[in-house]
């Protein structure tokens, strides 16, 4: 069969279904829940359907594949499925819990298994919308990785669709060897590429468009998603939008549709649209879209074989096909600062402003609302109630804002009120000063401070008066008393704002545990050199007694010195005075006026157990020092230094057995 | 000293970055797409976990999404580390409020428990330490300087007084309710009375509750208690988060 016939097989397929479905309508981007309805419509049949019905249907679609959160709540009917029952421990399942629901549903609580290490794989979404009620599909997949051998379960899934809870039936997995003979099972496999004429990048592609190269911030940018397919589709393809970085977006309906021929080639398309609004400057990337579409595989059965209905009803084969858009981007411009007005918050695009009164005629303490609205072309959404003029006789509570969007030609707008509710104090006649209101237009590129009329306001007294009021001067004051809380929500998001220094302070501090021991070390340190210095201080002799050896070895060395400067008499005198030194040390006693001997038997007294031997070389020592004192012809350089080192051994002995 | 400056400018490179992301998120926001501004609030966190503001802005997050259990959990996170600002404390009570608890105990005056919640566990531990630190430098200067005993005296006693008050306090706050707690985030949570599935279920707790963690964890229970209630049970670890 050429090419030209499969297309035609392909309307013709299109126009059967549709007009089969007249009782039951679906529009889906996906297979699941085209399974459960006898009859579908699948996107690439819309080109089939009267232009009417195909814009009615579109719409539909669009409005409620933005609105989901907001649908008609409905029973949800949960699901897990597993791809095999049976698995190798070196293999995975692929768990895929499917939630049909109307209402919003919070993602599966997956508990923690203790068969099974588990990763997410993604989710999808289906939309149906089946005699006359929306319900879609959401699809979450996970890769289930054994733990070990043997019998091995996953738990019960939690879905919460609000404050209701759903539970999955636990599914049990028997975990074997690998190289095992597994039974088989119904895993899905791809089929080989059909040898098509062309090949299918051709035949099934996907774009994507802006209509502007860059923007400024908040500026509107029409994107443009076109599916094209030039061969038949088995199943409905699986749209996931592409991921925006840098454009909050907002949906234009409805999906167009329709036969374009491209190259010679006739295909059908389907196009989603939508407006983006950069968040910041800088660069904007809009990441590719993609589409999971079954395509017809080629095959002799359906080249030359059955018709289509044969092959719907027999089971086709088919060859997934992933098309993805290109990825774009966008230069995101600043707003520039030349001009921009002091009322200006952020409102970009085309704008007009009004203001009214509800009532222009109150009695004082009765509230009034002022209604402030806000129309044109551009993202309303973002835009913030103006600043209120000063308004000292009035109170002023909350503003309650209601959003009223249109995405006519696809540019999006409408009007924005603010209703603020305000109460006059005190009577009088009162005009309220004009309210203003600054936007930057981007086709101009200009700022535009745009400002309401002046409202004229008439108090009359009022019936309540307070009497605690400060007001006394008026009999017109309210009674305070009577002011309901209207409503009550928590506190916007705090922006731009610095943790406190103390805050960080403290926390570095808090964290030098390690301080406080520094701290304790000091104190300590500065206990016991109190206590050593009041040790000292208590018992000076019995210092003076344990630096006397060190302080006869110092002069020792002094006397060294001076021999070699041969100043023989001067090294005798200096070690005769470090001897006596040393004894009135050890003794605590001052032996000065002592002899040697006398000197000896007080240390005999002092230290009974010394022995002979040291006090008799004391003896010798003390004489020969007597003698070189007054006999200073005698000496020579060897006699004094052989004198020094008797003195060194002697003390040596002598400080030892004092010890 | 090559790593500092190294490391600073890349702070400083991404400074602008973590701003356009914080003005992105509050662009989201504002554009009620919370799911997505509590992403980039969460990426944020990550960076800086002891930020009070961001913590908040994910309990704001939370809180339109109608997930008021995980908005108690950012509320409470950010009360710990700055409990005297104004709007962290309002909403973590409105949040708290509904999910049926209060924040300031039945009997307790309103005043003495915005004081008891002036600073930061962490600002009276810094607190504690410097006056201890004082107190320490204070005897060292006593210890070792005879003639100045007699000046030294007064502000060591005013030292010590600071660091009691403190300590006693911090001690208090180390203790309190959001200390060591944690907050429920499975409705019907089961309270059991042993570690393990064969225990009794005595007691159940809605989502959103906070709890005191009153033991180590195990590998799969916790120990949890309600002091307010005389509740202490095991829980399953998977059912809470901590604060």
């Amino acid at each position: 069969m050429s090419r030209k016939e499969k297309i035609g097989r392909s309307a013709k397929g299109g126009v059967y279904k549709h007009q089969a479905s007249r009782s039951q309508e679906t529009v889906t981007t996906e297979t699941t829940i085209m399974k459960r309805t006898k009859l579908k419509k699948s996107i690439s049949c819309h080109a089939a359907a009267p232009p009417r019905r195909r814009t009615i249907v579109t719409t539909i679609f669009l409005t409620i594949l933005f609105s989901l959160p907001l649908l008609a709540k409905a029973e949800m009917i949960l699901s897990a499925s597993v791809n095999k029952e049976t698995v190798a421990i070196n293999d995975t399942v692929r768990l895929t819990i499917a939630i049909k629901s109307s209402g919003r549903v919070n993602d599966p609580s997956i508990p923690g298994m203790k068969d099974f290490d588990i990763y997410s794989s993604g989710q999808s979404q289906n939309i149906s919308f089946v005699n006359g009620k929306f319900s879609y599909v959401l699809n979450f997949s996970y890769i289930l990785t054994p733990k070990h051998l043997g019998k091995s379960q996953i738990p019960s899934i939690v879905v919460f669709e609000g404050n209701k809870k759903r539970f999955t039936s636990p599914i049990d997995i028997e975990v074997v060897k690998p190289n095992s003979n597994i039974p088989p099972q119904t895993v899905k496999t791809l089929q080989a590429s059909p040898q098509n004429e062309a090949s299918t990048e051709d035949l099934i592609f996907f774009t994507a468009e802006t209509d502007k190269k860059s923007a400024y911030i908040n500026e509107q940018i029409k994107l443009s998603l076109k599916f094209y397919t030039a061969i038949p589709l088995i199943n409905n393809p699986q749209y996931s939008p592409p991921k925006l970085e840098g454009f909050i977006a907002e949906d234009l309906p409805p999906i167009g549709n329709g036969q374009v021929n491209r190259n010679g080639r006739m295909y059908y398309y389907n196009e989603i649209k939508a407006a983006l609004f950069p968040l910041d400057a800088g660069t904007g990337i809009i990441n590719p879209a993609t589409i999971n579409a079954q395509v017809q595989a080629s095959s002799p059965e359906y080249l030359f074989g059955a018709d289509f209905f044969q092959s719907f009803f027999s089971g086709r084969r088919g060859e997934n096909k992933q098309v993805k858009s290109p990825l774009l981007k966008i230069k995101l411009l600043p707003l520039p600062e030349e001009g921009k007005p002091a009322s200006f918050n952020g409102a970009v695009g085309d704008y007009k402003v009004s203001a009214m009164l509800e009532s222009t005629n109150v009695k004082a303490g009765e509230a009034v609302n002022l209604l402030l609205k806000i129309s044109g072309q551009g993202n309303l959404k973002t835009i913030t109630m103006p600043a209120l003029p000063e308004l000292s006789n009035f109170r002023i509570y909350d503003t309650v804002t209601s959003l009223s969007m249109n995405k006519t030609n696809d540019i999006v707008g409408g009007e924005k009120i603010f209703t603020t509710i305000m109460m006059p104090r005190i009577s009088g006649d009162y005009t309220i000063r004009p309210i203003k209101f600054s936007f930057f237009n981007p086709k101009t590129k200009t700022y535009y401070e745009i400002q309401t009329e002046p409202l004229k306001i008439k108090v009359s007294k009022g019936k309540a008066i307070s009497s605690s009021t400060n007001y006394q001067q008026n009999s017109a004051m309210p009674d305070y008393s009577q002011i309901k809380t209207i409503a009550s929500d928590i506190h916007y998001i705090l922006e731009n704002k610095k943790i406190p220094l103390s805050l960080k302070l403290s926390e570095k501090i808090a964290s030098a545990l390690w301080l406080n021991f520094t701290f304790l070390l000091i104190l300590a340190g500065a206990l016991l050199f109190a206590y050593i210095n009041g040790f000292r201080l208590k018992n000076p002799d019995l210092l003076k007694s344990k630096k006397a050896y060190k302080k006869s070895l110092k002069e020792m060395r002094e006397a060294v010195k001076l021999t070699d400067e041969d100043r023989y008499l001067d090294a005798v005198s200096l070690l005769h005075n470090s001897l006596n030194t040393f004894l009135s040390a050890k003794l605590r006693n001052n032996i000065g006026s002592l002899t040697i001997k006398k000197t000896i038997a007080e240390i005999k007294e002092k230290n009974p157990n010394i022995k002979a031997q040291a006090t008799e070389e004391l003896k010798n020592l003390s004489d020969e020092l007597e003698m070189l004192r007054f006999a200073p012809s005698s000496l020579d350089k060897e006699k004094i230094l052989a004198l020094i080192k008797k003195y060194e051994d002697t003390l040596k002995f002598f400080e030892k057995e004092l010890k | 000293m090559r790593n500092k400056i190294l490391i600073s400018f890349l702070i400083f490179s991404f400074l602008p970055l973590i701003s356009l992301k914080a003005n992105e998120a509050t662009s989201l926001y504002k554009n009620e797409k919370f799911e997505q501004a509590f992403e980039i609030y969460k990426q944020k966190n990550i960076g800086n976990p002891n930020n009070p503001y961001t913590l908040y802005n994910m309990g704001n997050c939370q809180f339109r999404l109608k997930n008021s259990s995980l908005a108690v959990l950012y509320y409470a996170k950010a009360f710990r580390l700055l409990p005297r600002n104004s709007d962290i404390r309002y909403n973590l009570e409105f949040a708290m409020n509904q999910t049926g608890q209060k924040l300031i105990p039945d009997g307790t005056p309103l005043l003495l428990h915005k004081i008891f919640y002036l600073f930061a566990l962490s600002e009276l531990k810094a607190l504690t330490y410097t006056s201890f630190w004082l107190l320490c430098l204070l005897l060292v200067a006593a210890i070792l300087k005879k003639n100045i005993r007699s000046k030294i005296w007064p502000p060591f006693i005013y030292a010590a007084a600071v660091f009691a008050v403190f300590f006693i306090w911090g001690a208090m706050r180390a203790n309190s309710r959001f200390e060591n707690a944690a907050v429920i985030m499975q409705s019907d949570t089961p309270i059991l009375s042993g570690p393990g599935e064969n225990f009794k279920t005595y007691a159940s707790l809605p989502a959103g509750r906070l709890v005191k963690i009153t033991d180590i964890p195990g590998s799969i229970y916790i120990q949890i208690g309600l002091p307010e209630k005389g509740l202490k049970g095991w829980v399953e670890k998977t059912a809470l988060k901590k604060i």
